[in-house]
């Protein structure tokens, strides 16, 4: 799959990429919600991974604004703001599922395939 | 009339302990909770906190610690860390910490929303959170010690936080 790992930080996004690389995946970067959307806009990627937490436009406003783009965008959360009513605001405006932080190489792996798994059932 | 009191001590332990977590979830397992200062800060990451409760969380520790830290986090050996990545790796800890203190906070009834984390580098830096009372706790971990406080305080004046 192409996968676009949205997370401002450099970190997190390196140690996805090379999880999800290893797994097979092509993958894109983008460090906030303004260049997610853009590079969304551009790339059309199978999978979105999204952190909420991020300078300038955030991960549920992205989310939000990639859902307006294509109504059959598929993207995932993986945050560390991981209460109730975060989790449910995210559900609700599309997102595939809900990841919370810290997220280990294995965890993300198995959540993406289950998302892939979801979208072959659709 | 007050704009704002205290966080309740059983609160702030519950935050704490739910910073405690994370770090444990980050692979960093706490070996035990120690009542000594780390003798030098030598960094710190802030997140500020907003909404139903307000300030800061902090997690601080010495360099060596954060090299530490750093390299356990990337899976790589010190030589192929540069600054950026270190601080990168620094701040996402701090998201990760907050995140959780944030989730505590949550499961109060508090609804609260943490920012993106400055990191600062220096010497023997001192943490001080204005106007709120700053609870801490040091651990000692296998990557050396480290101090999580925060310093936060309830809003009783505020509306529930729309924006992130």
């Amino acid at each position: 799959m192409k996968i676009m790992v949205v997370d401002d930080a450099a970190f997190i996004r390196m140690m996805m990429r090379r999880a999800l690389e290893a797994e097979g995946h092509q993958v894109l970067e983008a460090p906030d919600g303004e260049e997610a959307v853009e590079a969304y806009r551009l790339h059309r990627p199978d999978l979105v991974t999204m952190d909420i937490t991020m300078p300038g436009l955030d991960g549920i406003s992205a989310l939000k604004e990639i859902r307006r783009l294509d109504p059959q965008a598929r993207v995932m959360m993986v945050s560390a703001m991981g209460q109730q009513a975060m989790v449910l605001e995210a559900l609700q405006a599309g997102a595939l599922d809900f990841v919370v932080k810290p997220v280990e190489a294995e965890r993300l792996v198995a959540a993406v395939a289950k998302a892939e798994a979801k979208m072959g059932a659709v | 009339m007050a704009l704002r009191e205290d966080l309740a001590p059983e609160l702030a332990e519950a935050c704490l302990v739910g910073a405690g977590q994370a770090l444990t979830g980050l692979g960093v397992p706490l070996l035990a909770q120690v009542p000594e200062a780390i003798p030098s800060i030598e960094y710190l990451v802030m997140v500020g906190v907003a909404g139903e409760a307000s300030g800061s969380v902090v997690v601080a520790m010495a360099e060596g610690s954060a090299l530490r830290l750093a390299c356990a986090l990337l899976q790589r050996p010190p030589e192929d860390l540069d600054e950026e990545l270190v601080c990168s790796g620094l701040g996402e800890v701090g998201n990760i910490v907050a995140g959780h203190v944030a989730t505590a906070l949550h499961e109060a009834g508090i609804q609260a929303d943490i920012g993106v984390p400055s990191v600062v580098q220096g010497e023997h830096l001192a943490v001080h959170v204005p106007s709120r009372v700053l609870h801490s706790h040091q651990w000692d971990t296998a990557i050396g010690r480290l101090a999580i406080g925060i310093g936060l305080a309830r809003e009783l004046a505020v509306p529930h936080p729309g924006h992130r």
